[in-house]
């Protein structure tokens, strides 16, 4: 770790030698918002994941009801019911359970691709290096939401598509920063005497290297995941997003917007679960940014 | 130097064909393009072979990609199976419009995250930071397109019922007025504020960390030892050090901004590139979307070139690596 | 920066923000009306004490000039979602690229208010009657109006008749469409102003539907390469009531009143204006910057009738909503399809949709359930009634078919295959969403699984090459929308069903009979539908095979759509009709202060 000009630093030189991550919990719980957030979030996956088997049932998510279409509020909907006359909460709870699930997978594609990719080229340098380098400069150059669009019309708009195309997007700036990590520890002592040893490559990479590098790729998996939700919700705007029946906290939102005068309830929740949501994945970024690796550049 | 510069500018040879070919391929494999036709039931079997082969779509996708890119190096971009216009004219007529609303929320966006940035930086851990990376993430967690249609009705329909100051909702200029300058303005406030938000919570962030990193060197501690004033101090040494590697990483943001563009001008009506591209998306109008693509990705790698050389004039050493 | 260089950054920020939203547009300067008071002697004739008198009076009289014929005043914003990708009809052939050009051109024959053909450029229709059709209903006569002129000044005369067939036959042209125009054999034109057609078989839509799209310009258009690409195409030479004055690119297109038009105009100016996301259309209407604005949402209704200064338009439409059943089996054409081709499954199908309360509650009533593609055309057949919603009888009659539920998991099965099929349409469209949504819910409960798989329009309709689902048939059932170009519709129509349109990559590409569909029957009445010169034969034949189409289920027509319109109210003659929809009458329009 590399954090130590910081002010903290004084302050831990007089205490007892604490491992790294000992020391990033310490910061992490400094940010305070950052902790709040955490905690929120924790509540709105409980609620996702529980919520169906605690009090919402399945119909009332999906089973349209035409006798009750855009009803306010009410103690039977809480959060009224929609243009079909399905129950919010329960949309909202059912929905969260795939927007999460979208940028969790879509952060685990990212991921994956980035720090494989970041670590061979990081590691093995050379014709190897260049290329997967020239590759990430190509796809950082090219707008994501182009090539959204082109991978949603060419493969069909699906969850499999949306979690493949944001996770395609989004492995760039991991696969750097795992690489420029990769290029300054592969010359440290530990990998050389593993490399003496007759360590194999793979298991140096992954098993000596990579332990080494994980802040920052936790950094950017928190991130991601927010990002993530947010790139469900702009192609559910171009109507590429998560098909019916299944709601999505972006589909609903979509659907919400020809309502926004007359229902404005159908809009709000929705809005405002996606908004909370990406806000407190930010602020746990953020703080575990501190935490971690202030200097990243995420 | 001379040596870097060709160097870097090889290098973005590859990066540019690169470019081209994961482009063309996604759009070519997006669909048909003559879908336009088919779904039009007034055309007959002949009226669509006809056009099919006046199109060239019966050869196979790699034919079609050197012979697309044999003219697209002489200039000539093609022409939109939509418009039938010349590709570079329709990009023309558009392009300055996006740079215009991408230019403004990009001075937003720098005003915004310097101002909240530094100050972040020197009250670090104090309310008043919290407040500051509260509101910067404040846009960066919300959808844009509702955040546009909430603009929309509060600022350009519903202050205008209530008789108070209001903004246009849609479009470049007044739709019955004459253009001017002063009305561009009015008319950018709304798309560019929301254009910028999206990218202030990422660079106050980036500001406030590499404050906290450069007030933590050596130099500072010297500066501050020899009595400089605190305003000097932050201002003409830490400052700079810290916007510099800000560059980069806003140069590596421009794909984003075009990204936000895209789903702005469609919100607020604004006769951009962004809007253009989704318009012929939805029909696989690929030598337009190729064009689109090209040119934003050439400015992209233009950029991070200026970018690098810039840096590598500041820091010699860069060069050297 | 301290917390006063903050603090006045953004003071600063805010009194600029008001300073410039204060600046709201100001007023259009209104037309001021002269009058004039006027001091006049008039003769009176007053009873005094029981005898008339003539008495000199001065009196104050005001005088309003009213110049006969009014000057055109006023502008008219309609706003517009989509925007042409050009101004030449055949070759941006599409809806809302047509309704833009009606304001600029004439057409030999028009509608009027009751959807009456009435000429237009023509000086009478030509009917069997009066010899403009000739009895084998091959030969047909056009006589043009005298005096009438491009916006250039030429005159237009019979040889742009002919040179406007030739354009849209002429590969070269790249024209989308030629429907009918290439029934055209030859064209004579012995003098200015007639044009002789002659027609390699009798077409009988042709007067209703040919002859209702534009003439183009001969001397403008004649041996330009590319007319897509050209100035004309950005640019058009008109002859109708408004003469084109500008195109901004992604903003609008402005027309002005045509002095020298045939019908005057009584509004100076049209501005259409592109807005893409229809929300902020409706709230440019509520702010009265839109004037007039179509293609409005059912959803969208509700919130423009709260709206004090709009007036919704609802208008009963001619476009249908319909899902086809595909008859043959997606995976292999060569095949019946494997649940479809049973038309007790397709009857089932069809009757275990709730139209009915999807009409009245999902749609809220903005909508009728439908019959047959002819809905609200006079040549509907009214012996036919809407498919009911029976449930009990579609569960007997798939358990006659043999799916029964043997397994249960709730979805009837048969030889081990699941009574389950995909329904797709255009990706993001809500209303079809929502119908969808409530389908599906319905087919479940009667055993039947429908799982949603929609498409984006270029996907979904496109051809043979690159996997279209509607160009290799690869779907189960699949919802669009056709909206007819023109009041006679047989040929659109009869193309869904024909034989030798049935839709094959190999023999058969552009077809537009993707389910295929063919019955002799019905094939001899469609026929007879497009070639039978005798009105009362053919529209026995119309209604034949409206009858047949609709009892072989092939088609489920969901429900009629309403054309939403919706203008501000200071706007006056803004009057929709079915078939003319809101662009028949542009002259007409005026604006009310």
């Amino acid at each position: 770790m590399t954090v130590m000009e910081s002010s903290l630093s004084t302050e831990i030189m007089y205490r007892k030698p604490q491992g790294p991550w000992q020391l990033a919990a310490r910061r992490f719980v400094r940010h305070r918002i950052g902790v709040v957030s955490s905690l929120i979030l924790l509540f709105i996956v409980g609620l996702v994941i529980l919520g169906p088997a605690w009090f919402i049932s399945e119909d009332a998510a999906f089973r349209p009801d035409p006798m009750r279409i855009n009803s306010p509020p009410s103690a039977d909907h809480w959060l009224g019911t929609d243009e079909v006359g399905r129950d919010i909460l329960a949309r909202i709870i059912y929905g969260g359970r795939v927007s999460l699930l979208v940028g969790l997978l879509a952060m685990l594609v990212a991921i994956t691709a980035g720090v494989l990719l970041g670590s061979l080229a990081g590691y093995f340098g050379g014709i190897v290096d260049s290329l997967i380098m020239r590759f990430t400069d190509v796809m950082l150059s090219i707008p994501g939401i182009f090539l959204i669009i082109a991978l949603s019309v060419f493969m069909g708009p699906s969850m499999r598509t949306i979690i493949l195309a944001i996770g395609f997007l989004n492995w760039m700036s991991v696969a750097r920063v795992v690489r420029s990590l990769f290029l300054s520890l592969k010359e440290q002592d530990f990998v050389l005497a593993a490399r003496c040893l007759g360590v194999k490559d793979g298991r140096i990479m992954w098993g000596h290297i990579l332990p080494n590098a994980m802040a920052p790729v936790v950094v950017a998996a928190t991130l991601t995941v927010g990002s993530a939700i947010l790139t469900e919700t702009a192609v559910s705007y171009l109507g590429l997003g998560i098909q019916p029946p299944t709601p999505s906290w972006g589909n609903m939102l979509k659907n919400a917007q020809d309502l926004i005068w007359t229902a404005p309830w159908v809009a709000i929740f929705p809005g405002a679960m996606i908004f909370f949501t990406t806000l407190c994945i930010n602020f746990m970024g953020d703080a575990l940014r501190d935490a971690l690796d202030p200097r990243m550049q995420l | 130097m001379t040596r870097y510069i060709i160097k870097r500018l090889l290098i973005s040879i590859p990066v540019l064909l690169g470019i081209s070919l994961v482009a063309f391929f996604l759009v070519q494999a997006s669909g048909d393009p003559m879908a336009v036709y088919i779904s039009n039931p007034n055309l007959s079997a002949e009226d669509i072979a006809r056009l099919e082969k006046a199109y060239g779509f019966d050869k196979p996708v790699y034919v079609q990609y050197f012979y697309w890119l044999r003219k697209a190096i002489v200039g000539d971009w093609g022409q939109s199976f939509l418009t039938h216009q010349d590709v570079l004219l329709m990009i023309r007529q558009r392009l300055g419009n996006t740079l215009i609303l991408m230019g403004t929320s990009f001075a937003i966006t720098l005003i915004i995250s310097l101002a909240l940035g530094m100050y972040s930086a020197t009250h670090q851990y104090s309310p008043a930071d919290y407040l500051v990376t509260a509101f910067s993430f404040f846009g960066y967690s919300m959808p844009s397109f509702w955040f546009g249609l909430m603009l929309i009705i509060i600022f350009a329909v519903k202050f205008r019922e209530w008789g108070l100051p209001y903004l246009p909702a849609a479009g470049m200029y007044p739709i019955r007025g004459e253009p001017s300058f002063f009305q561009l303005i009015r008319h950018l406030i709304l798309p560019a504020t929301v254009l910028s938000l999206i990218s202030v919570a990422k660079y106050t962030r980036y500001l406030r960390s590499s404050m906290l990193e450069v007030i933590g060197q050596d130099y500072i501690r010297t500066a501050r030892a020899k009595g400089l004033s605190e305003r000097v101090i932050l201002w003409r040494h830490a400052f700079k050090n810290a916007v510099i590697p800000l560059l980069t990483i806003i140069m590596l943001d421009i794909p984003q901004l075009f990204s936000g563009a895209l789903i702005t001008e469609q919100v607020f009506a604004w006769p951009g590139m962004g809007r253009m591209y989704w318009e012929h998306a939805v029909w696989i109008d690929y030598p337009v979307l190729m064009g689109i693509i090209l040119l934003v990705s050439t400015l992209v790698v233009l950029c991070n070139l200026l970018a690098d050389i810039s840096y590598a004039i500041v820091d010699p050493r860069i060069r050297l690596s | 920066m301290t917390h006063r260089n903050l603090n006045i950054l953004l003071a600063l920020l805010t009194i600029l923000t008001l300073i410039l939203a204060a600046c709201a547009p100001t007023a259009a300067p209104t037309e001021k009306i002269v009058t004039q008071v006027v001091k006049e002697t008039v003769k009176e004739t007053v009873v005094v004490a029981g005898t008339p008198q003539v008495v000199e009076k001065v009196v104050e009289k005001v005088v309003t000039p009213t110049p006969e014929p009014e000057k055109p005043k006023g502008t008219v914003v309609v706003g517009v979602w989509q925007e042409p990708k050009g101004l030449i009809w055949n070759i941006f052939y599409e809806a809302h690229t047509n309704d833009i050009l009606d304001s600029m051109y004439y057409a030999p024959v028009a509608l009027n208010e009751k959807d009456e053909l009435v000429p237009e450029m023509l000086q009478e229709i030509p009917t069997l009657d009066n010899g403009g059709i000739s009895a084998d209903g091959k030969t047909i006569t056009l006589k043009f109006k005298d005096g009438l002129k491009w916006h250039d000044g030429q005159p237009v005369t019979s040889e742009d008749f002919k040179f406007t067939w030739q354009f849209v036959v002429d590969p070269n042209t790249k024209s989308q469409t030629s429907i009918g125009w290439d029934r055209i054999e030859s064209v004579d034109t012995p003098d200015n102003l007639t044009a002789i057609v002659h027609l390699k078989e009798p077409y009988v839509p042709f007067v209703a539907a040919v002859l209702s799209f534009p003439v183009l310009p001969k001397h403008a258009l004649e041996g330009v390469p590319d007319p897509g690409n050209s100035e004309f195409a950005r640019k058009p030479i008109g002859n109708g009531s408004f003469i084109f004055q500008e195109w901004v690119p992604g903003d609008h297109i402005t027309v002005v009143a045509n002095p020298e038009a045939m019908k005057q105009p009584k509004i100076e100016k049209i501005i259409f204006k592109f807005v893409p996301d229809m929300n902020t259309l409706v709230a440019l209407l509520r702010t009265g910057d839109v004037d007039i604005a179509y293609d409005l949402r059912e959803l969208q209704i509700a919130e423009v009738l709260k709206m004090k200064d709009v007036e919704p338009y609802v208008v009963p439409g001619v476009a249908v909503e319909r899902y086809y059943f595909n008859l043959r089996d997606p995976n292999d054409l060569t095949k019946p399809h494997p649940i479809f081709s049973d038309i007790r499954v397709r009857k089932a199908v069809a009757m275990g949709m709730d139209r009915f309360t999807a009409v009245s509650r999902i749609l809220q009533g903005y909508g009728e359930v439908a019959v047959t593609e002819l809905d609200n055309h006079p040549w509907f057949n009214e012996e036919l009634q809407p498919v009911p919603y029976d449930p009990e009888a579609a569960k007997a009659l798939l358990d006659e078919a043999g799916w029964k539920d043997t397994d249960g998991d709730g979805i009837r099965d048969k030889d081990g295959k699941k009574l389950s099929f995909t329904h797709s349409t255009t990706a993001g469209n809500q209303v079809r969403e929502n119908l969808q949504v409530f389908f599906q819910q319905n087919l479940k409960d009667i055993g039947v699984e429908m799982v949603i798989q929609n498409y984006p329009a270029a996907t979904l309709f496109g051809g043979c090459a690159d996997n279209g689902i509607f160009g290799q048939s690869k779907f189960d059932m699949i919802g669009f929308t056709n909206k007819p170009a023109s009041i006679d519709l047989a040929q659109e129509w009869a193309d869904f069903f024909l034989c030798d349109a049935v839709k094959n990559c190999e023999t058969n590409p552009a077809g537009t009979n993707a389910w295929g569909y063919c019955n002799e029957k019905t094939d001899a009445a469609l026929k007879c539908a497009i070639g039978e010169v005798d009105p009362d034969k053919r529209l026995a034949c119309i209604k034949e095979a409206q009858k047949l189409i609709y009892e072989d289920y092939i088609a489920l027509y969901v429900y009629d759509r309403l054309d939403v319109y919706a203008a501000n109210k200071r706007i006056g003659g803004f009057n929709p009709t079915v078939f003319g929809s809101w662009t028949w009458n542009f002259e007409d329009w005026y604006v009310q202060e």
